[in-house]
């Protein structure tokens, strides 16, 4: 498969950038165009995915954590390795300057993911974060693609759809952090809980809870509440969508609250966290013997 | 106890249940400022499900009159965010007004009465902020009969937030907090300095404390002098009459500049919690060399706008603005120079000046350096000097870091020429960043006074300008002594050229 170099690709840019500044492109504008860029985002898409959707996803990520995006696409075998480039560019509202970030697209059979991870190498942002978001399996069982893992900043999966855990599991050792959607998705559960206890009635009987009962499958909340509830029995069996803390005289009950209909507010939440998670990182050991 | 469930990383700090009571709430900062920054929070879902505003001031209107003008005023004041009238509807339904005369015990009996409504109709659980939005002449008798009429103790917590001014002088500003504190608790008085609420002003301490290379030179062996700018383009803007008794120094440096220079200057808290980095604020500021009244003359420029034509408009001079006596006094410009007597900083110079109607309208902070102390090369431009390495950090209008730093020219030869390290905030942090009063709004709510003033640096801060007031007030200055649309009188530079130094051109 022939190779692109990753300088042809820089090149394209730099045109793609000195096109965008031209008035005759239409997108500049008095006040020129700012170009954007606080971290090197990519994004390995499956065969079966909705390219319109992941492209929505990431047109809205970028306003708040503008990024260079590279999007792998699986090509079907033996098709030659394809780069090409674009703009993603927005007015935010109430000013007069066009901001842009940068889209490289490459396209190939994730089989052979040597070549592409590669160029992808030669196109990372200099000095700046690299957040890697895979959207399956399709590219991390793909030789050669283990190479970019350990200049992750952070490998984003996602447990709930595609992945299980023993992709968490071997990416730990080659990563240098990991984060599963599945555990994003416990946020807003977490946090009317957590804030829940901030009053300080309720905070005061948290000692009498002797159990946890919450549903199958929630093993991220099933740990995180038997971290911050050493010793308390765990019981997985629970009703669907609820939680419940139950002590002598006490019970209390949690909603789980809904998935968002779409990935924006979990990758959001995600590419906001570039450092040590310190609470997921000690929920994951405990949820993995949950599973 | 600590909350087990907590998860600082990914939870948002709640704002609990409570009511804002606005004093003032048909004034301009509520119009322009309190109301746009609380709608745009309850865009982003940052308001609990349980609030409620209620306004006050003299004019009799409904509530219904009350949320159709602030209607207007969130729809013309909002900056940034689109508005929306569904939100709108909601937000409304949590806006009530109760008029009355500060003066008048019956208001707050009244007021009394409709924050308990409140409490049962809304929930706001006995939180209570009264908001300070009236003139500085009456924070005293509103503290005082909060305090009387018992609105000042409640079932849940009661603060209260005041917009600087504080004080017109340190006398003035000494009663003032002897004032709040028969009344408040010291931790529920929330000070309010809107540049403290900065993002960029905020991201100075990050950025000293946050990277391992700046701190070690920040000091007097490597940095020459500090000048901090806060220059408008425009002048009073039809507000002489209330211009009139404050002036430049008051208005400007006094309180916000000086807190930008306390946040430049201060050493690194142990660790980062409201009160000491507010300890740290403090001991700078109580560390500023005093001078006495005899030595403001040499520190300290007084300036006054005079007519100019700018542009294509003849713009008046301060004295011909409404509102505004014919021999008035009043500075429009006013630049100090400062020393901090500490080991970090002892013999540089703090150059501060604030102006209205100057050539354009920035604020930003130069921190020179010293020279190096050997000249290798020529310099591009000529003149032989060598330019000094800057870092500029961008108050408005473009938010940014950047540091100035000599560069070879292309070609032939080693000539340097000066060029720019840039950080901007757009190109890294996307869209939005929240406003000051935004920032400032969540934090009072939450119980948070790291970005307010407390009474120590208050009168810190009044004690070193007190003796520049006193000279400037026993003096008759013959103004105006600069004209509209350029950088301020000629006394200024000759305070800085004293010290073989010059005003940057920001």
């Amino acid at each position: 498969m022939p190779a692109i170099a990753p300088e042809r690709v820089l090149k394209d840019l730099d045109e793609l950038w000195k096109g965008l500044a031209s008035p005759e492109a239409g997108v500049s504008t008095e006040s020129g165009v700012l170009r954007a860029c606080a971290m090197t985002f990519i994004v390995a898409l499956e065969p079966e995915d909705d390219m319109q959707a992941v492209g929505q996803t990431i047109a809205e990520l970028i306003h708040q954590h503008p990024s260079r995006a590279i999007v792998l696409k699986p090509g079907a075998e033996a098709m030659p390795l394809d780069a090409s480039v674009s703009a993603q560019c927005w007015m935010p509202f109430g000013k007069r300057q066009q901001v842009c970030c940068e889209q490289i697209e490459i396209t190939a059979p994730p089989a052979d993911a040597v070549q592409a991870s590669r160029l992808i190498l030669g196109l990372l942002a200099p000095d700046l974060p690299v957040v890697l978001w895979c959207r399956g399996k399709a590219w991390l069982k793909s030789a050669g693609f283990g190479d970019l893992l350990p200049l992750m900043t952070k490998v984003i999966i996602d447990t709930g759809s595609g992945c299980g855990l023993s992709e968490i599991a071997c990416l730990r050792s080659s990563a240098r952090r990991v984060a599963d959607l599945a555990w994003t998705r416990t946020t807003r559960t977490r946090q009317e809980i957590a804030r829940f206890f901030d009053d300080p009635r309720n905070a005061g009987q948290v000692d009498s809870v002797n159990s946890i009962v919450v549903p199958s499958g929630q093993r991220y909340i099933g740990a995180w509440l038997l971290l911050a509830l050493p010793g308390r029995k765990l019981a997985m069996d629970g009703p669907p969508s609820r939680i419940r803390l139950e002590g002598p005289g006490i019970g209390f009950d949690f909603a789980i609250a809904p998935n968002p209909e779409s990935d924006y507010p979990l990758l959001n939440e995600e590419l906001g966290i570039t450092g040590p998670d310190p609470v997921f990182e000690a929920v994951l050991p405990v949820a993995e013997t949950l599973a | 106890m600590a909350n087990p469930f907590r998860d600082l990383l990914r939870f948002e700090r709640r704002v609990p249940p409570c009511a804002i009571v606005i004093f003032g709430a048909n004034g301009d900062l509520t119009k322009r400022k309190l109301l746009p920054a609380l709608y745009r929070l309850a865009y982003d879902r940052r308001l609990p499900a349980s609030w409620a505003i209620l306004g006050n001031s003299r004019t009799e209107m409904t509530d219904d009159a009350f949320r159709e003008r602030m209607r207007d005023s969130v729809k013309h004041f909002l900056e940034d965010t689109p508005f929306d009238e569904d939100l709108w509807k909601q937000f409304a339904a949590n806006l009530f007004y109760h008029p009355g005369d500060i003066s008048d015990p019956a208001m707050y009996a009244g007021l009394d009465r409709r924050l308990k409504e409140l409490g049962q109709t809304h929930q706001t659980a006995g939180n209570a902020l009264f908001y300070l939005s009236t003139q500085p002449s009456y924070y005293q008798p509103v503290i005082t009969a909060l305090g009387q009429s018992g609105l000042a103790r409640g079932e849940g917590w009661r603060r209260v937030v005041i917009e600087k001014p504080f004080g017109h002088d340190l006398a003035s500003a000494r009663e003032l907090n002897r004032c709040l504190r028969g009344v408040f608790d010291e931790h529920d008085v929330y000070r309010i300095d809107h540049y403290l609420g900065k993002e960029t002003v905020q991201n100075i301490l990050a950025f000293r404390f946050g990277n391992g290379i700046f701190e070690p030179v920040w000091n007097r062996r490597y940095i020459n002098n500090v000048q901090i700018t806060a220059a408008e383009s425009i002048g009073v803007e039809g507000r002489g009459g209330y211009y009139q008794e404050s002036g430049a120094l008051r208005d400007m440096i006094q309180n916000h500049l000086m807190q930008v220079m306390a946040t430049i200057a201060m050493e690194p808290p142990a660790v980062f919690e409201s009160e000491t980095v507010r300890d740290e604020r403090a001991k700078l500021l109580r560390s500023v060399r005093l001078m006495t009244q005899e030595q403001a003359p040499m520190h300290a420029v007084a300036g006054q706008y005079g007519a100019a034509r700018i542009g294509s408009d003849d713009v008046p001079g301060f004295r011909e603005e409404p509102g505004v006596a014919k021999d008035s006094q009043t500075d429009t410009y006013a630049a100090v120079e400062l020393y901090v007597d500490n080991w970090r900083w002892a013999g540089v110079p703090f150059y501060i000046r604030s102006g209205k109607r100057l050539p354009k309208r920035v604020t930003d902070i130069a921190i020179q350096f010293n020279s190096a102390p050997l000249r290798l090369f020529n310099s591009d431009d000529g003149d032989g000097s060598g330019r000094p390495n800057l870092l500029i950090v961008r108050i408005q209008p473009e938010e940014g870091i950047s540091i100035r730093f000599l560069s070879k020219s292309p070609g032939s030869g080693m000539r340097l020429r000066p060029v720019s390290m840039d950080f901007n905030y757009g190109t890294s942090f996307g869209e939005r960043s929240p406003s000051a009063y935004e920032t400032l709004l969540v934090d009072v709510l939450v119980g948070d006074a790291t970005l307010y003033s407390r009474q120590d640096m208050v009168e810190a801060s009044w004690t070193v300008v007190q003796p520049i007031i006193d000279d400037w007030n026993a003096r008759k200055f013959d103004f105006p002594n600069y004209e509209s649309g350029t950088w301020g009188p000629a006394a200024a530079d000759e305070m800085l050229a004293r010290n073989g130094h010059a005003w940057r051109v920001p």
